[in-house]
């Protein structure tokens, strides 16, 4: 019986894209949830409060971030 | 007929027009296989994928209620901008795996990609049933989009919106996948106007953004209310972050969202793709501090309908020709994922449900029937919801919904990375959690009144779950989704080694790790002409003209055998 079970794959376990970059995408992933950072005023941009701006920033920061990992892990 | 109204109908007209003849479009020899129909034939490259996805993600909906809880509420409203960016970095891991596993075995829907994960029928069809369920109230959300838009151009309820659904729903059974598709490009090409007319407009008001910002925060605190302002209060905090991180979590699992992804033509378009995708959060970003602008000009609501806020505010403060490019820019906004969310539906229904139980032997022909048909049914389900009962059960339905979709979450997502929980666990952790996240639902009541604290409805309020229900004594809240969802793995985990130590049998997978990472050009993955072309031909075979046993080659599509679809040969019938 045992022997027909399929095999167990585990998290992180010989998978072929692995790669340490992946890791990086956890910066536009935490940073924008973190309000610690970004619930704020000042410094304001064009009259916008930094709370607003800042979280549009982000969107930069996530996109950069993503065709940076794309273009390492290829 | 008023400006708004003929700019409106004109736009409207054409995009039906190219819905139609979306279907000509990279024509392929037959559309009737759920790979032409329901997926485009898989092969939209960067632009096209583009478009498809952010007419998918950005809906009518976001574009008109996101900015009205801004208008309602300040900073708390914000949270679809922090979720529409990290969904990025999150599916950018996750998706490249989904897409290649659905090309090597043909999968259309995610359900079927379960069931051959775990080897297991019910769970498969578990996720097919909670995909189909969350989407049908989505649809009837377009429509609440499409309906404030009809409200300040002053038409009645009823045949404008009956009208324009059946439009919709004519084109989509015609055109399948492809009729969004194309469609998706004017309404990207209307937003990108309506965003412009946004920036221009500010920048002609008097002192700009500063004088906008600065009446919305007096506006704000001359109100009782506590939970307003231009930064989030304390109490808000908690709930603005799980909120943001379970909408991200159920976007993903959102069936429509997999529908998109599974027609682009390779991994790297679409990992192209998300990494272009953050910046379209800008758009909804600049639209939602509309609900600021709307403030600074005293924009009520239209008949008391909160959310007209948008429209109203175009139509006080826009040119009338620009006005109805935005109200085109909404309407079209809510046909494109209605469409694909239908088509979505449907698809899960025939893959998992119709050929699971009903016909298994059912032909390519007939499987595209019956998703033709369920996408139709399911659209005027949507329809009927808004039309017969209402706009807030519609909604409730909805918010629900997202809390539903979200326990499919360690199947489908997490089963791309592994196999090991038990088929048995993870259903327990599903049952839990949707049991955990409607009673959670069910405790939240609705507030309102001046100050936001009366009690207007006791049950099915919203999602932020008050943490005092635990006897904290805080006025914080958290996303019921969140806490459902973790209940839900910990079951799962905590579970699969007692199944596994009771000797209850583990399904069998049947993929393998190097289906999660092939890509065009693999051997494993079926080239698009094979499936554009149909089968390449057979060898060879002796034609015998008395016994007509195989398809005559390019002959009536009707003569071909019942397993004509490539990708059904993929993987052994479940």
């Amino acid at each position: 019986m045992r022997d027909r079970l399929p095999r167990r794959t585990t998290l992180g376990e010989g998978r072929a894209d692995k790669s340490r970059w992946h890791w990086l995408l956890l910066v536009p992933i935490v940073l924008p949830l973190m309000p610690v950072i970004y619930n704020r005023v000042d410094p304001t941009l064009l009259g916008m409060p930094f709370f607003y701006w800042c979280q549009l920033g982000f969107a930069f920061l996530a996109s950069g971030v993503i065709a940076f990992v794309h273009k390492k892990v290829g | 007929m008023s400006t708004q109204l003929t700019v409106f109908v004109a736009v409207f007209g054409a995009v039906a027009v190219m819905g139609f003849a979306a279907a000509r479009w990279r024509r392929p020899d037959s559309i009737h296989t759920l790979e032409e129909w329901g997926l485009g034939g898989r092969a939209f490259g960067n632009w096209v994928t583009f478009f498809l996805l952010s007419g998918d993600v950005y809906t009518a909906y976001t574009f008109v209620a996101v900015p009205t809880l801004v208008y309602g509420m300040g900073a708390a409203g914000f949270f679809p901008v922090p979720f529409l960016v990290i969904v990025y970095p999150m599916l950018f891991v996750v998706l490249a795996r989904f897409w290649s596993v659905c090309h090597v075995h043909g999968f259309v829907t995610p359900a079927e990609f379960v069931r051959a994960r775990f080897g297991s029928k019910g769970i498969g069809t578990a996720v097919a049933v909670l995909g189909i369920v969350a989407t049908m109230p989505y649809i009837a959300l377009q429509l609440i989009g499409m309906e404030a838009v009809f409200e300040v151009m002053g038409l009645p309820k009823g045949w404008p919106l009956t009208l324009a659904f059946f439009v919709l729903a004519l084109y989509t059974f015609n055109s399948g996948l492809r009729g969004p598709a194309l469609v998706s490009i004017v309404k990207d090409a209307l937003i990108l106007w309506a965003v412009l007319a946004v920036l221009m407009i500010v920048a002609m008001t008097p002192g700009q953004w500063d004088t906008i910002f600065r009446i919305a925060e007096n506006r704000y605190a001359v109100t009782p209310r506590t939970d307003d302002g231009l930064l989030l209060p304390a109490q808000s905090q908690l709930n603005y972050v799980t909120l943001a991180l379970g909408s991200a979590v159920a976007l993903f699992l959102y069936p429509h969202t997999l529908t998109g992804v599974l027609a682009s033509r390779n991994r790297g378009t679409l990992r192209r793709n998300l990494a272009v995708l953050p910046i379209y959060t800008l758009t909804l970003g600049v639209l939602m501090l509309v609900g600021f602008a709307a403030l600074y000009d005293g924009v009520t609501p239209v008949g008391g309908n909160a959310n007209t806020v948008v429209p109203q505010w175009f139509n006080e403060n826009a040119p009338a020709w620009s006005a109805g490019l935005a109200f085109a820019a909404i309407g079209v906004g809510a046909m494109v994922p209605a469409a694909i969310m239908s088509i979505a539906a449907a698809n899960l229904f025939t893959r998992d449900i119709y050929r699971v139980y009903l016909r298994p032997q059912a032909s390519a022909r007939e499987e595209t029937y019956v998703s033709k048909s369920v996408s139709l049914t399911v659209k005027f389900g949507a329809l009927l919801i808004l039309l017969l009962l209402n706009t807030q059960f519609a909604i409730d339905l909805q918010l629900i919904g997202g809390v539903v979709i979200m326990q499919t979450l360690p199947a489908v997502a997490l089963g791309l990375y592994t196999n090991w929980f038990h088929r048995w666990a993870l259903g327990c952790g599903m049952g839990a959690g949707l049991v955990l996240g409607v009673f959670m639902l069910w405790q939240v009541p609705k507030l309102g009144g001046a100050d936001g604290r009366q009690v207007i409805r006791e049950h099915f309020g919203g999602s932020a779950w008050p943490l005092d229900n635990l006897g904290l004594n805080t006025q914080a809240t958290i996303y019921v989704g969140i806490v459902a969802l973790a209940v839900n793995l910990l079951i799962a985990v905590a579970a699969t080694p007692v199944f596994r130590a009771l000797d209850i049998p583990a399904g069998v997978d049947l993929t393998r790790e190097h289906d999660y990472i092939a890509d065009e050009g693999d051997p494993t993955v079926r080239r698009m002409t094979e499936i554009i072309d149909g089968d390449p031909l057979p060898e060879e075979k002796p034609v015998s003209f008395f016994t007509p046993v195989g398809p005559r080659a390019q002959g009536d599509p009707r003569a071909a055998p019942p397993d004509d679809d490539q990708s059904r040969r993929a993987y052994p019938r479940l």
